[in-house]
């Protein structure tokens, strides 16, 4: 497309915005362009433990997703939470479905760079690393022999990871989510998964035939990195004021103590 | 729009085209060699047979392909029965289409007038004549339209495959998509695959269906 009818659409859009805001009241410029007005859309996976988990009773929580609602109810906003795989997460966002991502995104260079959303300040600190079967000897390291499966989340960051680090010397599988490849590692159909740390652990917790490996990859730009929430493209104020929310609970230790809440790692 | 995207990406979504088209064949094929004998051998009612062939039927066309597929992957191992995915894609699709099949070329095989049948018989003409030369003529182009739509339906049920790992086309149009951030583009490129290799449907249904009229 041109860039004609996008600079008129968002001329329209400035428009609408100008138009709807009453005289006087102080509304900031980012509650006009939010997918449902004055409610934060938030998509999570409730797919990546603890950092956005699927409860008993069908509720999602988890580090990130208490991380939005204080950061919404702090903006004076209500969040609504949409439970999608985390391959529809940013497509999702760049569609204008969402306003934000809380599902442990890793705060990479690519997605720094990417058009399409924004990444807020840094949350949390995790690396890439590898879960195998406990009694799996073969595979002690990072460094994984020839020919082994190595299980990922499709639309992770993981794939790119294991297929830049080994080429075709391993078989990536994909799948839809993180509960499915810990099921098909425990079936024995693949010998292990690339995942983040923080997540390896809580599974490894609840299932002690798995082990995860706690030295993890190092690769310059994608582990160790950061874990962040994304924020629409066309939403550069709301970034500006989740930023400030960031930057003030990190202040306060209220993030520590999140942390403390959901996550522990051996 | 922008093409580039798609077009950088097309080698990739060919190779998924490739299992899809493998995923469709093989499903297609199996269904049919299992559903003509379990066609016939419902059509003999209130025999035991035809009444278990009727509760299969009824059972798998009730349950989603999506949750066989599930169960068949995820479930089976729990029970100590570990197959590999390709093979159960197939066995799953395979198990519904069998379904659909069967009652499809019932359906035909019924449209056959009775008396054509008990006329040829009273006249001595052998039983693989009767079929051959009187029976399937007939049923053939009642059920090649109604089978041909049921063939679209599952290549388009192959993209269920997609949550057990196997990287058809469905599955590899998301993983790129993931990547891409550009659904527009990859999902147009993806759904003008599935056209063509519908229309490949479509147009064998054509021929077919003149073919056996001609007859």
């Amino acid at each position: 497309m041109t860039y004609l009818p996008k600079s008129a659409f968002g001329l329209l859009l400035a428009a609408a915005a100008l138009a709807s805001q009453p005289a006087g009241a102080q509304t900031p410029p980012y509650a006009s362009k939010l997918a449902v007005s004055s409610t934060i859309t938030i998509a999570t996976t409730g797919n990546a433990p603890p950092i956005s988990v699927a409860q008993a009773d069908g509720s999602i929580s988890g580090f990130d997703v208490e991380l939005c609602e204080t950061i919404a109810s702090a903006l004076g906003l209500k969040t609504s939470l949409v439970r999608v795989d985390f391959a529809a997460t940013i497509p999702g966002l760049k569609a204008g479905r969402f306003d934000m991502i809380c599902s442990a995104t890793a705060r990479t260079p690519q997605r720094l760079s990417s058009p399409d959303l924004w990444m807020t300040e840094p949350t949390l600190q995790n690396f890439s690393t590898l879960i195998t079967r406990a009694t799996d000897r073969s595979i002690t390291s990072v460094e994984v022999p020839k020919g082994k499966k190595i299980g990922t989340v499709r639309g992770g960051q993981e794939a790119k990871l294991i297929s830049e680090t080994f080429g075709n010397d391993v078989e990536l599988v994909t799948y839809p989510g993180i509960a499915e490849e810990i099921l098909d590692l425990k079936n024995g159909r693949i010998d292990a998964i690339a995942i983040n740390y923080i997540t390896a652990s809580y599974y490894v917790r609840a299932n002690p035939e798995l082990k995860v490996l706690k030295s993890g990859f190092v690769k310059e730009g994608i582990s160790p990195y950061d874990h962040a929430l994304a924020v629409s493209r066309a939403q550069p104020e709301l970034l500006e004021a989740v930023n400030a929310e960031i930057a003030k609970l990190k202040a306060s230790g209220a993030i520590e103590k999140l942390e403390k809440k959901w996550i522990s790692v051996d | 729009m922008k093409l580039e995207f798609l077009l950088e990406h097309l080698p990739m979504m060919m190779r998924a085209t490739i299992v899809t088209i493998q995923l469709t064949l093989v499903t297609l094929v199996a269904s049919t060699v299992f559903a003509i004998p379990l066609a016939i051998v419902r059509m003999r009612e209130y025999t035991f047979g035809a009444r278990m062939v009727a509760w299969y039927s009824a059972l798998m066309r009730a349950v989603p392909t999506l949750v066989l597929l599930f169960f068949v992957y995820y479930g089976l191992p729990q029970i100590g029965v570990v197959i590999p995915a390709f093979v159960t894609a197939l066995v799953g699709l395979s198990l519904s289409a069998i379904a659909y099949n069967l009652e499809i070329i019932r359906s035909g095989l019924m449209a056959v007038d009775r008396g054509q049948i008990e006329a040829a018989r009273a006249l001595g003409v052998p039983g693989w004549r009767i079929w051959w030369n009187i029976a399937i003529p007939q049923a053939v182009p009642v059920m090649v339209p109604t089978y041909l739509s049921n063939a679209t339906l599952v290549l388009k049920g192959t993209s269920v495959a997609s949550i057990i790992t196997i990287p058809e086309l469905t599955a590899v149009a998301n993983e790129i998509v993931s990547e891409t951030y550009r659904p527009f583009e990859i999902l147009l490129g993806a759904t003008a695959i599935y056209i063509v290799l519908g229309g490949v449907l479509t147009l064998a249904a054509q021929v077919a269906s003149r073919q056996w009229q001609a007859k």
